[in-house]
């Protein structure tokens, strides 16, 4: 039945609102329902100016409240049709401050359980709820790196510890193992064997996508410092370029080449946040290409990037209390700053993909007026291309530094960002107008909310990091596109970002399909470690890979779980998970030689592909 | 992207073609930048008939779940919906009178069009000529012998032939199916009597030979990148603001033909979903598991370590275990579903069979469905073709006829049809890989019962002198003029705007006298 005629009524706006007491972190807001002239199927909560919830009753319970702090409520209803009331009375309800510590909670939006209930959180991007005034408690651990602790700063800066590295590293200096992951200049394990095709031959990145995307996952699974490999993949989710529309290998190799730059910070100890968005505005052909900056000129400005570029690189739309950080006009303007570059598009030209000022005629040289300033504003100073540099203006910007920085801390961290050590952060990352990276790293991975929740690993991983992780866990080769594919069911895809917004990441990770390719990725690579190709040129198996070993009759249960953990490269598992485990090998058939080989299987697929490996 | 994958060619044997660079990695046409808002479990009282009538009074969410859960639909749309809005969505759409659904069945890679449908007894010249062409590869006319064989197509004067992997055996055919095959939906190609119409050289010009940019514009509809799809297009235009049921990807992804951009749409991968198992489907090598109840399903191992309790702060854990667990009550829910809307008929084993058997399965629930949307990859045959596209055709041909069995029992087949095309069809001349590269002008074909069946595209003719300059065939219907026949026919509602650059050329053009639409 078609919809014959569209709703645009508006319901009522809902009366009556009113707060219930605060009690911890949580408060309950309560309204009189609204009426419409079809039907009210939804109410929106906005607090301080964003949407935080969307509910079917008259009631919503905010969980997320800092002690301290004032929030302001409106409530709006909504019909099937999507007509929005008007915001109805707003409330105010403050917070006391704290008296003891207290563990703040991630918003979780629709939370676990069966999704699309009634209550619906925005489910798109989420910052923190409100940030604590105070540490939360951390499991002391000190400055010496304990096994577990080398296995946290593995998975959190790199994709998770070899036994070698643990042995390297346990009873070392938290600050030792920072430093490395710093300065250490990057080595390749050439034991690990090469990629190859489905016939088992070389790769070649310049010959398809499967092959470009399979060259990036094996430097980050030989990586002797896999912190580059790290903060580089964290540079293409931010600097996010999608090769769904004509991007080729011409154009992303040098992208992520460039952007090695700024993730290998051993080669480039004063890589800076500054020369990085100076590249990617004027000499990178794969952004310029993706954001159409080449098609921003004097005359025909084009606001694609310089928008991009406030809202997603640099500023972000608000701040934390809600404040716009520019407006309409300064889009246009910072466009305008940003003409002059040209971009070459001829694949037979022998400077494709470069990126070059294209002189006055392409640039906008009048006065452009930014945030209330006005000058010349242009990309770079001091150049031909712009008196004065617009990003120096952008970045000098008061939101910049927070906002950058918050997105770099949840990249390691999962805890909130506590406000003290945020403005140490913003201290050290614009000391002098540098905006130095390694100083900003440095702190970050040394602080001790790194080691949050030690003993419960409380970050998913995402399905790059799953994936590199696992090959490296059980020492798997990777061939075809079983790598790719699996990421692909896993909703990421080095080069492959859904939008200019990168990946959202955390929770949004895992739904019901992706927990099943995270499982079947591991049935692929046992698949790739153990079975031999048939032929030399055979689809399936790898050649060189040797089957499991047989497990002794008579193989206990507790004996059959040793086996396969240590296989597995011992990763955490709860102690409950590790009791389940044993518990499951006892009752598994195990009289046959066949068997007991299966049930090896299972328990790897099991320790690594549950639930448990989710997490790091 | 697309590096060139051809070089340009006068017709005849040319130099060998270039390695195809992005065929071992084809992504079916999947929407690479979207993703889902939110997801919507499927009950299993509403997949199996909602209790107690029809009316929103019934359903209530806790009703709905308390009978288990049958699978997932990934949700696409540009806002958050609830629970309750989306089944009382449906449930009133549902009320009303049955309406047309089309099914979209694509074929990845490019199939051979001139293997599946080929010069027949009465067409001398292009016979010879492709059997010049196709040394290696040919078919030859009459039963299968050394040769894979193929049977003229009824009332067409025996221009044109079925291979015989898409004929049931009781039409002389190889498909190893008595009474279903392309041929039996033929029938005599008479309107009265065949629910086939198929179109033998359908695409755009100029032909562009890259799998992702073709599949592209036929997604579309247009000749140019676009963020919406034809079908997604129409259901903005004609759909609900509320029902993501209305268009379904049976896969793990949105396909791009549904992609909205304002209502909301859904994927939903199936219903019977292994949850956890050893026996991974492609099978990974492992050592078999016994006969008998098999340890290869672990899904109750799974849903154990899924229940285990989390720190109470540990949000990332605690949803690690949730949806892990929740993944198994798929699993759990299976047979349940499964025992109440099974099919009477009998699908082929595979991944085509399951997915229109789960198609047949969500139009016979009635919740205001009104696009399908398939995709069945495996058809970029460059090399070894005959080994690779005939087991497929098979598939094909059996899959469809058991589709076209199992809406008839169940009462459904006035209001579905079937749309089955590729991106693009091979070339004429075989390569030296006893396989075809890319070509133009594939093989579409409209199936059901209200369908007007029969010849309605030209053939353009595979004699060297008959081939466009690239030593393809000629393209004689632009595939925009099938969707426009399907969306002012079939669909309905508010067509206008929906495919820019209308009228289409060469458009449908029967050839009968009756008129060149493809409904009855």
């Amino acid at each position: 039945m078609l919809l014959s005629r569209k709703d645009r009524t508006r319901p009522t706006a809902p009366t009556k609102v009113r707060a219930g007491t605060v009690q911890g972190s949580q408060v309950t807001i309560a309204w009189r329902a609204a009426h419409d002239d079809v039907k009210v199927t939804a109410y929106e909560v906005w607090r301080d100016g964003k949407r935080l919830a969307r509910t079917s009753r008259t009631r919503y319970t905010d969980r997320t409240l800092a002690p301290g702090k004032t929030y302001r409520y409106v409530i709006r209803a909504r019909d099937a049709a999507g007509n929005l009331s008007k915001a109805g009375k707003a409330i105010v309800v403050k917070v006391p401050a704290a008296k003891v510590t207290q563990q703040q909670q991630p918003s979780l939006g629709t939370g676990a359980g069966p999704a699309a209930g009634t209550e619906a959180g925005p489910g798109g991007t989420q910052t923190p709820g409100g940030t604590p005034t105070t540490v939360p408690p951390v499991t002391p651990t000190g400055s010496v790196l304990t096994r577990a602790m080398v296995d946290r700063m593995f998975w959190r800066a790199g994709f998770g510890p070899s036994e070698a590295e643990r042995t390297t590293w346990t009873g070392r200096g938290v600050d030792d193992l920072v430093d490395f992951f710093l300065t250490a200049p990057q080595t390749l394990d050439q034991t690990v064997p090469p990629p190859v095709s489905q016939t088992n031959q070389p790769i070649d990145p310049t010959a398809s996508r499967n092959d470009l995307v399979m060259e990036w996952l094996d430097t980050m699974q030989r990586a002797g410092n896999p912190f580059t490999e790290r903060l580089t993949f964290f540079w293409h989710r931010h600097w996010a370029v999608s090769d769904g529309d004509g991007l080729t290998h011409d154009f992303l190799i040098p992208y992520r080449d460039r952007l090695r730059k700024y993730g290998d910070l051993a080669a480039h100890p004063h890589a800076s946040f500054k020369t990085l968005a100076e590249e990617m505005t004027t000499a990178d052909g794969a952004m310029s290409y993706f954001l159409t900056g080449y098609a921003n000129q004097k005359g025909s400005p084009n606001e694609n990037y310089a928008r991009e570029f406030m809202e997603l690189f640099c500023l972000g739309v608000r701040d934390a209390a809600g404040t716009a950080n520019y407006s309409q006009q300064d889009v246009q303007e910072l466009a305008r700053a940003f003409t002059g570059w040209r971009l070459d598009q001829n694949p037979n030209s022998p400077t494709f993909t470069n990126v070059s000022f294209g002189g006055p005629s392409y640039h906008d040289a009048g006065t452009k007026t930014i945030f209330g300033q006005a000058a010349k504003w242009g990309a770079i100073a001091g150049t031909p291309a712009g008196a004065v540099s617009a990003i120096d203006l952008v970045l000098a910007h008061p939101a910049h530094a927070p906002f950058l920085i918050r997105k770099l801390w949840a990249e390691f961290v999962v805890s909130p960002l506590p406000d003290a050590t945020l403005a140490e952060l913003a201290a050290t990352y614009t000391a002098g107008g540098a905006y130095e990276l390694a100083p900003l790293l440095r702190k970050i991975l040394s602080h001790p909310l790194i080691f949050e929740s030690l003993d419960e690993p409380n970050m998913v991983k995402p399905p790059v990091v799953y994936l590199v992780g696992a090959q490296r866990q059980l020492g798997a080769p990777m061939k075809w596109f079983w790598q790719r594919e699996a990421l692909a069911n896993m909703q990421q895809i080095p080069y492959s970002p859904p939008n200019v917004a990168g990946w959202e990441g955390g929770l949004s990770w895992l739904n019901t399909n992706t927990t099943q390719a995270r499982f079947d990725l591991i049935l692929r690579l046992l698949m790739l470690k153990h079975k031999p190709s048939p032929t030399p040129t055979s689809g399936s198996g790898f050649p060189g890979s040797v089957p499991i070993a047989a497990p002794p009759p008579g193989e206990g249960a507790q004996q059959a779980f040793d086996t396969a953990y240590a296989a597995c490269t011992s990763p955490w598992l709860s102690d409950a998970t590790k009791t389940q485990l044993v518990a499951f090998a006892g009752t598994h058939p195990h009289a046959t030689s066949d068997q007991r080989l299966q049930r090896q299987y299972t328990l790897r697929a099991l320790i690594l592909g549950g639930p448990d490996g989710q997490v790091m | 992207m697309s590096t060139t994958d051809t070089t340009t060619e006068t017709a005849g044997p040319g130099p060998a073609p270039d390695r195809c660079i992005t065929c071992e990695e084809l992504e079916l046409a999947r929407v690479r930048d979207a993703r889902p808002s939110q997801t919507l479990p499927l009950p299993a009282a509403a997949l199996a008939g909602l209790p107690g009538g029809r009316t929103s009074g019934d359903i209530t969410r806790r009703r709905l779940l308390a009978g288990g859960i049958a699978g997932f639909a990934s949700v696409y749309g540009s806002r958050l919906l609830g629970f309750e809005e989306i089944f009382e969505a449906a449930v009133a759409e549902a009320a009303a009178p049955a309406q047309n659904c089309l099914v979209m069945l694509y074929l990845a890679g490019g199939n051979c069009s001139l293997n599946t449908v080929l010069p027949g007894t009465g067409a001398g010249a292009d016979y010879a000529a492709y059997t010049t062409a196709r040394a290696a590869i040919h078919r030859q006319h009459g039963a299968s012998g050394a040769v894979v064989g193929s049977q003229d197509i009824p009332g067409a004067g025996g221009a044109l032939a079925w291979a015989n992997p898409v004929v049931s055996s009781g039409g002389g055919g190889d498909n190893g199916s008595p009474t279903y095959g392309l041929d039996q939906l033929y029938g005599d190609g008479t309107a009265a009597n065949s629910r086939l119409a198929f179109l033998p050289a359908v695409d755009y010009t100029p032909s562009n030979f890259s799998h992702f940019d073709s599949a592209d514009y036929w997604f579309a509809g247009g000749l140019t990148a676009m963020t919406t799809g034809w079908l997604g297009r129409w259901i903005d235009q004609n759909g609900s603001a509320t029902n993501p049921l209305q268009a379904i990807s049976v896969d793990t992804a949105l396909s791009k033909a549904i992609r909205t951009s304002v209502n909301p749409v859904c994927a939903i991968p199936s219903t019977s979903a292994l949850g956890f198992s050893m026996n991974a489907v492609g099978g990974y090598g492992m050592p078999p598991y016994p006969p008998g109840p098999s340890a290869a399903d672990i899904n109750a191992q799974m849903a154990a370590l899924g229940a285990l309790q989390a720190g109470a702060s540990n949000a990332y854990l605690r949803r690690s275990r949730a949806t892990y667990g929740l993944a198994t009550d798929v699993a759990a829910a299976g047979p349940t579903i499964n025992s109440q809307t099974a099919p009477t008929v009998t699908y082929p084993f595979g991944d085509l069979g399951d997915k229109l058997k789960l198609t047949a399965q969500l139009l016979a629930a009635n919740l205001g469905t009104r696009i399908v949307t398939v995709h069945w990859g495996g058809f970029d045959t460059h090399g070894g073709q005959v080994t690779t596209q005939d087991p497929q055709l098979k598939t094909l041909s059996v899959a469809l006829g058991a589709f076209q069995a199992d809406l008839a029992a169940r009462g459904l087949d006035q209001n579905v049809s079937t749309l089955v095309f590729s991106e693009f069809g091979r070339r004429v001349q075989e390569n030296a890989s006893g396989g075809t590269d890319h070509g133009a002008g594939g093989l579409m074909m409209l199936a059901g019962s209200r369908v007007r069946g029969g010849w309605a595209g030209e053939f353009p003719g595979c004699k060297p002198a008959d081939l466009d300059p690239t030593g393809n065939l000629k393209v004689t219907t632009d595939f925009r003029s099938v969707y426009q026949s399907i969306l002012t026919e079939w669909l309905g509602g508010d067509t206008s705007g929906l495919l820019p650059g209308s009228p289409f050329l060469p458009g449908v053009n029967r050839h009968d006298g009756q008129g060149n639409t493809l409904f009855q």
